[in-house]
């Protein structure tokens, strides 16, 4: 399939409380749906936990098992612990099922109004009600399935969001969501590609601020960004059989996406093959590993082993959300994290050189560093990677 | 024309030592400076054996082996002087 379902989210508690009340879980179904579902508990604190981590957990079981949305939602009214205090049983919840077509189904309960965004407007959600008598009050809950395009976004927030600032003489009555609404819509008009990361976390920090900084609820937002997929390939090391050079350049240029090429010998091979100058940007020192290229067609080119092995490192032990140190491998990082697909191709040649005991450094073999970083990749950073030996 | 002064800095060159040859413009003076083009290059491709004599500069035609910051500045000095003479 061609296209990716980004989901992202970002959570701040309330001020001086050491516990979320709200609880956002996505899952993903052997089929390749994507469930996912944000519970705000009532209260704040550790019973708003159980009760919003509960909400949200059944109801991912239910999604996940792709039972139908009323019987769950139901399920789940008649199921809950009731509040000593409020004597209602309350959760309440906004919960998606994303086929991997764009086909979803939504189900919302006292939540802030699920939005839907598409080329620069909101689109109106066309929903059905569904009501349940329990023990204790009445329940209505809302749902609905639409049909994502591609850049379609779906943005959900706890009441934290909406209700950020209220009380103060600037915003009486909180943000509201019209405000939220024309929020998220500058965002996005200023940076039209913005991931699900950066505008959840944008949302959820500026209903931060309005609460001077002291949030009076727990503030989540959740963002589903419905996608082309990216991909990404990286080229590195000669081909064993030298004879074999002619099939990296082509692949290379065949290759729709974001290009990256690894590797001295490689780089050369490559620039060679399609007529391009190579030149080493003489403005990007840094000590530990060489400087970058330019070549027209690649994104990035760099040095071999050294940068892959510190790009592992990154990988491994950084936190990656707060890169300042700009040189080839936190280039090459940067460019894994926004892709979706790697596909690694890699030359089996080895060069004797790199085997040498007086090297300062331990080079080791290109095969097991790729063998690494594939892995760190797919298992830490949910990326789908392919490798190619040549 | 200048002197064209390639600094290599594929992995086995830039471990080492040439990892300093490319800040050899902080070494020559001004004056020199205007008279050499310093790139690196990606790789010269010649440390393809188990004992290569690295790092690797290539002066105009001409291959230097070892190098050292040392030696690039007299040999590019020498290149200078030589250009003067010719």
């Amino acid at each position: 399939m061609n296209n990716t379902i980004e989901v992202a989210h970002y959570n701040l508690h309330k001020y001086k409380e050491k516990v979320a009340g709200d609880c956002f879980l996505m899952n993903k179904a052997p089929d390749e749906r994507i469930v996912a579902t944000l519970a705000d508990g009532m209260g704040s604190g550790v019973k708003a936990n159980i009760l919003s981590e509960l909400t949200a957990s059944m109801l991912q079981r239910f999604m996940l098992a792709n039972v139908n949305t009323v019987r769950a939602a139901n399920s789940i009214m008649e199921t809950l612990p009731i509040c000593s205090v409020r004597k209602v049983s309350y959760s309440t919840f906004t919960s998606l099922n994303i086929s991997p077509d764009g086909v979803t189904k939504t189900l919302e309960y006292d939540n802030p109004e699920l939005l839907w965004f598409r080329n620069n407007e909101f689109l109106q959600i066309t929903k059905k009600t569904s009501s349940i008598e329990t023990n204790t009050t009445r329940n209505t809950t809302l749902y609905a399935e639409i049909k994502l395009e591609f850049g379609d976004r779906l943005i959900m927030f706890s009441d934290g969001v909406t209700q950020a600032g209220m009380g103060f003489s600037a915003t009486p009555l909180g943000w509201r969501i019209n405000n939220v609404k024309k929020y998220i819509k500058d965002i996005i008009s200023n940076e039209t590609t913005i991931s699900a990361k950066d505008l959840s976390f944008n949302i959820v920090e500026k209903a931060k601020e309005m609460d001077l900084n002291q949030p009076k609820d727990d503030i989540t937002c959740a963002v589903v960004y419905y996608r082309k997929t990216r991909e990404l390939m990286v080229i590195t090391g000669p081909p064993g059989d030298r004879n074999k050079c002619p099939y990296m350049v082509e692949q290379f240029q065949q290759f729709s996406g974001k290009k990256i090429v690894s590797g001295g010998t490689t780089s050369k091979i490559i620039a060679d093959g399609i007529g391009a100058d190579l030149e080493v940007d003489m403005t990007d020192m840094h000590s530990d590993i060489p400087p970058r290229s330019i070549m027209k067609g690649a994104a990035l080119v760099t040095e071999g082993l050294l940068t892959i092995n510190k790009v592992i490192n990154i990988l491994d032990n950084e936190n990656i959300t707060q890169i300042k140190d700009i040189d080839a491998a936190h280039r090459m990082v940067e460019l894994f994290i926004d892709t979706d697909s790697i596909y690694f191709l890699v030359g089996t040649a080895i060069n004797e050189a790199h085997q040498n005991q007086n090297m300062p450094v331990e080079m080791g073999l290109r095969r097991i560093s790729i063998n690494k970083l594939a892995n760190i990749l797919r298992e830490k950073y949910l990326k789908k990677v392919t490798i190619e030996y040549v | 024309m200048k002197i064209t002064v390639q600094i290599c800095s594929g992995t086995a060159c830039y471990v080492m030592g040439g990892a300093e040859l490319l800040s050899i413009s902080e070494h020559l003076t001004p004056d020199e400076l205007e008279q050499v083009d310093i790139k690196g290059i990606m790789c010269l491709g010649l440390c393809e054996n188990y004992n290569p004599n690295t790092p690797y500069v290539k002066i105009d035609d001409e291959i230097i082996k070892n190098v050292t910051i040392e030696t690039l500045t007299e040999r590019i000095r020498l290149a200078i002087k030589a250009k003067a003479e010719k």
